[in-house]
């Protein structure tokens, strides 16, 4: 008897349980877009080691967005939004933006802040012929090996900061010993392969490259190795978390008392996470909003709504993201058209000013064309907020810094 | 010790991690190291009374899947209250610097939770091996029916143990996190590396889980020195070959295993 | 004639899915991924629910069809990049792969058997993570034009969608590829193999095994070769399953060799039901549309994941299908048996 009685009970519970899962979200389709809305993919990490920087990102395109709407939207339609959390791994980056463009119907993805992810859904955008606007994505590869007729990609290369740092520094150290702690995936291979590159002809010698797994934690192992080579100079090409536990973690072995530090590319979160630990070490950005705001009136109209949205300066790849959408609006308007196939001939070669000087879309690559900040960080006390974290060394115009084309290996494809 | 596979102890660390990052915030990290263990433990006595209860003469294939149910709803209602984003473990100024030990210098706090690791397993191998609760224990993973017909208490044993093992994932989670940070995924990303520790030392065996731990980091740092891309790979070939050839593990009692 | 009705069943069912998921917020492309990765769940329900051994070890075989499918048609061969020579070789490959790290792990039982698979996933998963020159490391496999599937007089190209149809509230028939029409074929050719196969002598032995080892033993069956054959044809799914999901993508990356790849088969069977035949897809399905479409309205989708995951355990043991299965069974005999109390009654 007993068991009959459990045996009803599961059937019940069964059907319950489907009834009320059903009821959930049978309403879920009649939120499918209106016909004057246009959906946009907004594909960042919200967790993971670059989870602070896709956040960040997803501030600077709400903010965009929410503008751009209160001005009667792209060709008089509402954007709406689709957000994904791409965790900073690329299967994941994949399937959202598949979601995006198959389930709501997006007619742009845009998001990155890692190369990994960007590669991997530029190549599902052009499969899938939808705009790829990548952000924060800083590898080489994006707009080189692996272009793709419908990604963009406006944020500086590896090769742009390799160029820039050298051209900076090389008086300064560049000879000597150089012990690398680089990340294990595209992103770090390119901006190692860059440095390398441009600072072993000149003299300097490359001690160790000690590569660790993204989302590394514990880099005792990479930074005893790196003590007891006792370099002159000490690359750590780490982004987001991962570079706050790397430089830290260097700190409490006395490695940024004792070693030149460079940290290829930084931004206001990173510094943030390591306090005092980035006075003195020198580093890249494409923007930095202080710098740009003083300079020019646009950027600090973006900079005072985005501290009044948020309540804190925007990082640099949230720069990107805001201009990125922007620039995404004003292609579709200049075509016409959400077609790709208008789209991207009307970007190709077009010039503009947004928050920083002059830049451009360089029409054989898809790459943005714009200037690189060669920064040296200062210390906590020094700074008037927690996202105040750096001096300008040097600004370096793209053109001057960016891959030739002679040089690159971008074939892309045809329309 | 108790011959379960459980994919909760994970869970157990990052519980320990998140009560001692809160409990630090408030009240400093000695508090931190305290609340994490105790919390961790009740957490544990809970789950081992409601849920592991329902399954100890279950086959194991059940228990481990129930634990690592009970893994996911942990680490995804951690993500729920506290956000997906690694969270930093500050460390007060005084242990944050760096210790000159004559030939190189070393983090201070790394030195100090390696001194507080040796003392844990110390008191714990005193708990197991000279008092009388420890005999009912180890007693009772031998042969539960005899220990039971004489008088002992194996059902409360097995739970003062269960907690015991999930304080200390808690400990070393309040521990270790101002080196590791904080976030909902780590639990998971500490479960696989114990579970090669474990099965090395031997499944239930207490050194043989202080032999497989040293085994385990000097592997790994030895193929590092010799053959760096093989570094991660060479641990589970140890794990493999032990299981292949002596599956109770280094310090284990061998028996027949079975189910 | 119960095999004619239970294929039209089945491919009735396989024709409808795309379309009625549509108005609970599902989309065709999702019904394509769902079809695919149960390929996987059903291997790896092979060795749970017939075999009764928990492999943690599935992502293995999974990742390895994946890389290998992508690697023949970019790497490998690719001046003769073919879809079925991409197949042919994930499988080959992968069930060569199963059958030498079988013969290792039949050995073992209960935790040891898990525990063992998993040791030799994450030996696969850090050698592919480590060759990068090969595999591409962290960053995986991006990018690979996914070859058309010859088919002798014609070749087809599977992103091609169908003709625009509008079905009202189920969407358009143009939303569908023809790679959905491929892998429902997949799907019943791979449920008439696993039905011939738990419903032939193998299948009574494997059974047989789960339920009691010694006597199997006892009863003259070398129970070794069964495992080993078991763990060989779920290693062989799963690589036609990963080989799938790679072309289908055109990417994969060291994640579909993490063990958490292997514990999702495990959530998937085990809460759709194992031992049973549909439990595999119907897990696949209901925990994939968790993770795509409820996935839109609350952050918490994993978490319910999790919920549902243990309550299937502690509440039904058998599964969600297994359970709805078995219950007219139990009633029947509880028919039976108070049918026999009343009879005996004066």
């Amino acid at each position: 008897m007993n068991k009959d009685d459990l045996t009803i009970g599961r059937g019940r519970f069964i059907a319950g349980g489907l009834a009320a899962t059903a009821a959930t979200f049978a309403s879920i389709n009649v939120i499918a877009a209106p016909q004057k809305t246009v959906v946009v993919g907004l594909n960042v990490p919200q967790t993971g080691p670059y989870s602070d920087q896709g956040t960040d990102q997803l501030r600077a395109y709400r903010l965009a967005i929410s503008e751009i709407n209160a001005h009667g939207g792209v060709m008089g339609m509402q954007i709406q939004e689709s957000v994904g959390d791409d965790t900073t791994k690329a299967p994941v980056a994949v399937e959202n933006a598949r979601r995006m463009i198959e389930r709501d119907g997006a007619v742009m993805i845009t998001g990155g802040s890692s190369t990994g992810t960007a590669i991997a859904v530029s190549g599902l955008c052009q499969e899938k012929k939808t705009i790829f606007m990548a952000a924060l994505t800083h590898g080489d590869e994006t707009t080189d090996i692996n272009c793709h007729y419908h990604t963009f990609r406006r944020y500086n290369t590896a090769h742009m900061s390799a160029q820039a740092l050298a051209k900076t520094l090389l008086t300064k150290y560049g000879t000597g010993r150089w012990f690398h702690i680089t990340a294990d995936y595209a992103w770090g291979h390119s901006v190692y392969d860059n440095l390398v590159a441009v600072v072993e002809p000149k003299g300097a010698k490359t001690v160790a490259n000690v590569l660790t797994p993204l989302t590394t934690t514990d880099f005792s192992s990479a930074l005893s190795q790196a003590q007891a080579a006792k370099p002159d100079v000490l690359v750590i090409t780490q982004f987001g978390k991962d570079m706050v536990a790397c430089l830290n973690q260097a700190a409490s072995f006395g490695l940024t008392k004792s070693t030149k530090i460079l940290v290829p590319l930084a931004d206001e979160y990173m510094a943030k996470g390591v306090g005092d630990n980035i006075d003195g070490v020198v580093t890249t950005a494409p923007f930095y909003w202080k710098y740009h705001s003083d300079k020019y009136p646009a950027a600090k109209k973006f900079v005072d709504a985005f501290m009044k949205a948020n309540g804190t300066p925007p990082s640099n790849g949230a720069e990107c993201a805001y201009v990125d959408m922007y620039q995404w609006k004003a292609g579709i308007e200049r075509a016409g058209s959400f077609d790709p196939s208008k789209f991207i001939p009307k970007m190709e070669g077009y010039h503009f000013t947004a928050t920083k000087g002059p830049e451009y879309w360089r029409a054989f690559d898809h790459q943005g064309i714009n200037s690189v900040l060669v920064m040296e960080g200062v210390p906590v006390k020094d700074r008037e907020n927690p996202f105040a974290f750096a001096k300008v060394l040097e600004e370096h115009q793209g053109d001057a810094v960016a891959i030739p084309q002679a040089s690159t290996k971008c074939k892309i494809e045809s329309a | 010790m108790l011959r379960l596979v459980n994919f909760a102890h994970g869970a157990f660390y990052a519980i320990g991690a998140y009560v001692g990052l809160i409990v630090t915030q408030q009240y400093g990290l000695a508090a931190g190291l305290i609340a994490a263990p105790i919390a961790v433990a009740l957490f544990a006595v809970l789950f081992d009374r409601v849920l592991l209860r329902l399954f100890y003469d279950k086959e194991p294939t059940a228990q481990i899947l129930v634990t690592f149910g009970v893994a996911i709803v942990v680490e995804e209602s951690l993500r729920f209250i506290f956000g997906g984003t690694t969270r930093p473990f500050p460390l007060p100024e005084s242990l944050s610097g760096s210790f000159n030990l004559g030939f190189a210098s070393y983090p201070t706090y790394r030195l100090l939770l390696a001194l507080g690791i040796i003392v844990v397993v110390f008191a714990v191998w005193l708990f197991i091996e000279r008092t009388d609760y420890g005999l009912i224990v180890r007693a009772g993973v031998r042969d539960r029916t005899m220990v039971q017909l004489l008088g002992g208490n194996v059902k409360l044993a097995s739970t003062v143990v269960f907690a015991l093992g999930a304080a200390l994932a808690g400990l070393v989670g309040a521990a270790a996190s101002p080196i590791y940070s904080v976030d909902p995924n780590t639990g998971f990303s500490f479960l696989v590396p114990s579970f090669v520790v474990v099965v090395i030392g031997g499944l239930g065996s207490f050194w043989g889980a202080v032999l497989g731990g040293l085994i385990v980091g000097e592997l790994g740092s030895l193929t590092t020195l010799f053959f760096p891309a093989a570094s991660d790979v060479v641990i589970y070939v140890a794990m493999a070959l032990v299981l292949l050839v002596r599956p109770s593990g280094l310090l284990g009692e061998s028996e027949i295993i079975r189910g | 004639m119960k095999d004619v009705r239970f294929y039209a069943l089945t491919v009735a069912g396989l024709v409808l899915f795309p379309f009625v998921i549509h108005p609970i917020g599902g989309y065709a492309g999702l019904a394509t991924q769902i079809l695919i990765v149960s390929i996987a769940t059903m291997g790896f329900n092979l060795l749970l629910g017939y075999a009764g051994v928990l492999s943690y070890g599935q992502a293995m075989f999974y990742g390895l069809g994946a890389y290998v499918a992508l690697l023949t048609v970019s790497k490998f061969f690719p001046e003769h990049a073919n879809f079925w020579l991409a197949l042919l070789l994930s499988i080959a490959f992968v069930t060569i792969v199963a059958l030498a790290i079988g013969t290792l792990v039949v050995r073992l039982y209960g935790i040891y058997f898990a525990l063992l698979t998993l040791a030799f996933a994450q030996m696969v998963f850090f050698v592919v993570f480590k060759w990068t020159g090969l595999t591409g490391g962290d960053d995986g496999i991006q990018g690979v034009t996914a070859p058309t599937v010859p088919l002798g007089f014609t070749s087809i190209d599977l992103t091609t969608p169908f003709p625009a149809v509008d079905l009202g509230p189920f969407g358009n028939l143009s939303d569908l590829h023809y790679w959905y029409a491929f892998v429902a074929i997949v799907m019943v050719l791979v449920i008439a193999f696993f039905r011939t196969l738990t419903r032939s002598q193998f299948g009574e032995v494997l059974s047989a095994i789960r339920e009691n080892e010694e006597r199997s033993t006892f009863v003259g069956f070398d129970i070794s070769r069964y495992k080993l054959a078991a763990f060989a044809i779920a290693g062989a799914l799963t690589g036609l399953s990963g080989a799938l999901r790679g072309l289908y993508e055109t990417s994969t990356a060291p994640d579909s060799l993490t063990v958490d790849t292997s514990g999702n088969f495990v959530i998937y069977a085990v809460v759709g039901g194992v031992q049973t035949l549909f439990g595999p897809l119907l897990g696949t399905g209901l925990i994939m549309y968790l993770q795509n479409v409820v996935s839109a309205k609350t952050d918490a989708w994993r978490l319910i994941e999790g919920v549902l995951f243990v309550a299937v355990i502690v509440f039904l043991p058998g599964g969600i299908l297994g359970t709805l299965k078995r219950k007219p069974k139990r009633t029947a005999r509880a028919i039976v048996a108070s049918a026999l109390r009343t009879s005996e009654t004066p």
